[in-house]
């Protein structure tokens, strides 16, 4: 028999959090949803965690507790990088405006495909204008509920988040294998990466193409 | 001085005088593997009864950095349970995530608690790689009826996901009578879930079971990857010249005995755990100054140890306050 020291085994205090539930492809709102389920928080208590600590802001964004999911600049990246113990550059990748050049071309409500988001999975690109299809399952993206056929706005309010995966409007379930699969989800299909980097590509050229051709016909004036 | 005579850290911070440190008893060592075939057999609760001051608390602990060490990663969870006027769901709920280590066990309503905890158990168990988790209720015999149902619940729900929650319900002998009473009142549904199983705890009573206890302070070192014994640590010439003190386990033994008798504490002698180790402690601090090649513990100093230790008081109080136990075998 031996002796122990007698340190405290007690379990240290953090949050509840799958690292494999965080992909380099989530969008904010899939990390942030996933989040909040996880926990079981509301968004006020998400925003406290997560708001932009920026002074003045922060105040502005507790008040209304009303903002965009596609502008980086309301949220702690920091303290989202902490919480999803991942790194900045994922918790980037999820904003429209870090990872794309024009993200005003996106829509102001979420667009989804219901086969990722069963799992939890959204990607940024998916907000854009120009993407109208799935690039992991080829199907039409969803603008509107199925169950109300309304649209669900891409922002930070706690009619979306209060309940996770859930429509605002009439609670329709939009996540249901994420909510019974533990941690373990399963792995995107094969060729994944490269059809979401093709999306990405094909977002970021078109852009390009569109102001280049833009500046010509402004020239050609 | 000695090379053997250096310590490596300085005698205050030794966990003797901190008095921060775990050994196991004859009984720990019992419990401990009841304890490992409840988790191989995946019986889903047992209850460990004993009287105050025994050790129950400390052997959780010590139960629990064994089964870290055997099955590593494996995910226990130490609850103390609190006196309520009245069960309050919101507030058992708060002590079970605290005690599982959310970061947020106080925030909102009981149907987001309760889910919190569900899921924050289930990162556990997917971490640790298990489909087990050890419960342990440390003061159970301060559970009511509806803590059991919530208890019974969350081990309902775990089930659901796949995960064995085994509870383990650690408090005085009142928790046998529980046990009486919630059989009687038809409640079968938590006794069979959480009860089957009763074990024991009891003190020191042989000079064998000193003899084991002693034999740790002999064999376990601090710090630990150092040479240091605890004993070698406290007198390192007599160490080095072949003191043990695990061949004194008559002389403490003894020296128990005869302030029991003294004291006319009846019969039976079973020493509580807390007691026996102050004594230890006590002889093993309180007389290094005196450590050198020649050095020996005198039936004097076990004596004195015995009576630092309260262990008489103790036996007293214990008489006065309750009967003394007769104990299930």
């Amino acid at each position: 028999m031996k002796i122990y020291e007698d340190t405290s085994p007690r379990n240290p205090p953090e949050w509840c959090w799958h690292r494999g539930w965080a992909t380099v492809h989530d969008s904010a709102y899939g990390l942030l949803m996933k989040f909040a389920f996880l926990n079981a928080l509301t968004a006020r208590e998400l925003a406290e965690l997560f708001a932009s600590r920026e002074r003045g802001k922060r105040t502005k964004l507790l008040r209304t507790m009303h903002f965009d999911l596609r502008d980086s600049e309301n949220f702690d990246l920091a303290a989202m990088a902490q919480a999803f113990g991942t790194d900045m550059n994922t918790v980037e990748g999820a904003f429209l405006d870090r990872r794309f050049t024009n993200p005003l071309a996106s829509a102001a409500h979420l667009k989804w495909c219901e086969e990722c988001l069963a799992y939890g999975m959204h990607l940024p690109g998916l907000q854009m204008d120009l993407i109208t299809r799935c690039p992991l399952h080829n199907v039409l993206l969803r603008k509107t509920c199925l169950g109300c056929e309304e649209t669900i706005p891409y922002t930070f309010a706690p009619a979306i988040f209060d309940k996770p995966f859930c429509c605002p409007n009439c609670q329709a379930e939009m996540g249901s294998h994420l909510k019974v699969a533990r941690s373990k989800l399963p792995a995107l299909p094969d060729g994944s990466v490269i059809y979401i980097e093709r999306m990405n590509r094909f977002i970021e050229t078109s852009r390009r193409e569109s102001s280049v051709s833009l500046h010509s016909l402004v020239r050609i004036r | 001085m000695l090379l053997t005579a250096q310590r490596p850290i300085d005698i205050d911070d030794h966990p003797i005088v901190r008095k921060r440190y775990l050994v196991a008893t004859p009984t720990i060592d019992l419990v401990t593997q009841r304890i490992v075939k409840q988790i191989k057999l995946r019986n889903p609760g047992a209850i460990l009864y004993g009287y105050p001051r025994f050790g129950k608390t400390s052997s959780i602990r010590y139960v629990i950095h064994y089964l870290n060490e055997t099955f590593p990663g494996s995910v226990c969870v130490n609850f103390r349970c609190e006196t309520h006027k009245s069960g309050s769901e919101d507030s058992f709920l708060i002590a079970l995530l605290a005690a599982v280590g959310h970061k947020e066990p106080l925030a909102g309503k009981i149907s987001r608690k309760r889910h919190r905890l569900l899921e924050h158990i289930c990162m556990l168990a997917d971490r640790s790689g298990k489909d087990w988790i050890v419960f342990f209720a440390d003061e159970a015999q301060k559970l009511q009826v509806i803590e059991y149902e919530w208890l019974r619940d969350l081990h309902d729900a775990l089930e659901l996901k796949g995960i064995r929650m085994i509870t383990i319900l650690v408090g005085q002998p009142q928790l046998l009578d529980q046990k009486s009473a919630l059989r009687k009142s038809m409640n079968t549904q938590i006794v069979l879930r959480f009860m089957v199983t009763e074990i024991r705890f009891g003190g020191i009573v042989s000079a064998e079971d000193v003899a084991t206890c002693l034999a740790a302070y002999d064999a376990s070192c601090y710090p630990p990857e150092s040479a240091w014994t605890f004993t070698r640590f406290f007198y390192p010439r007599a160490f080095a010249a072949g003191m043990r003190l695990s061949t004194y386990a008559h002389a403490l033994w003894k020296a128990f005995e005869r302030a029991h008798k003294a004291a006319n504490l009846g019969e039976r002698i079973e020493i509580p755990m807390a007691y026996f180790a102050r004594a230890v402690e006590h002889a093993l601090s309180e007389h290094s100054t005196r450590d050198s090649d020649g050095f020996g513990f005198s039936p004097a100093i076990w004596d004195e140890a015995v009576l630092e230790s309260n262990y008489v008081l103790a036996c007293e109080e214990i008489r006065l306050g309750l009967p003394l136990p007769d104990w299930r075998s």
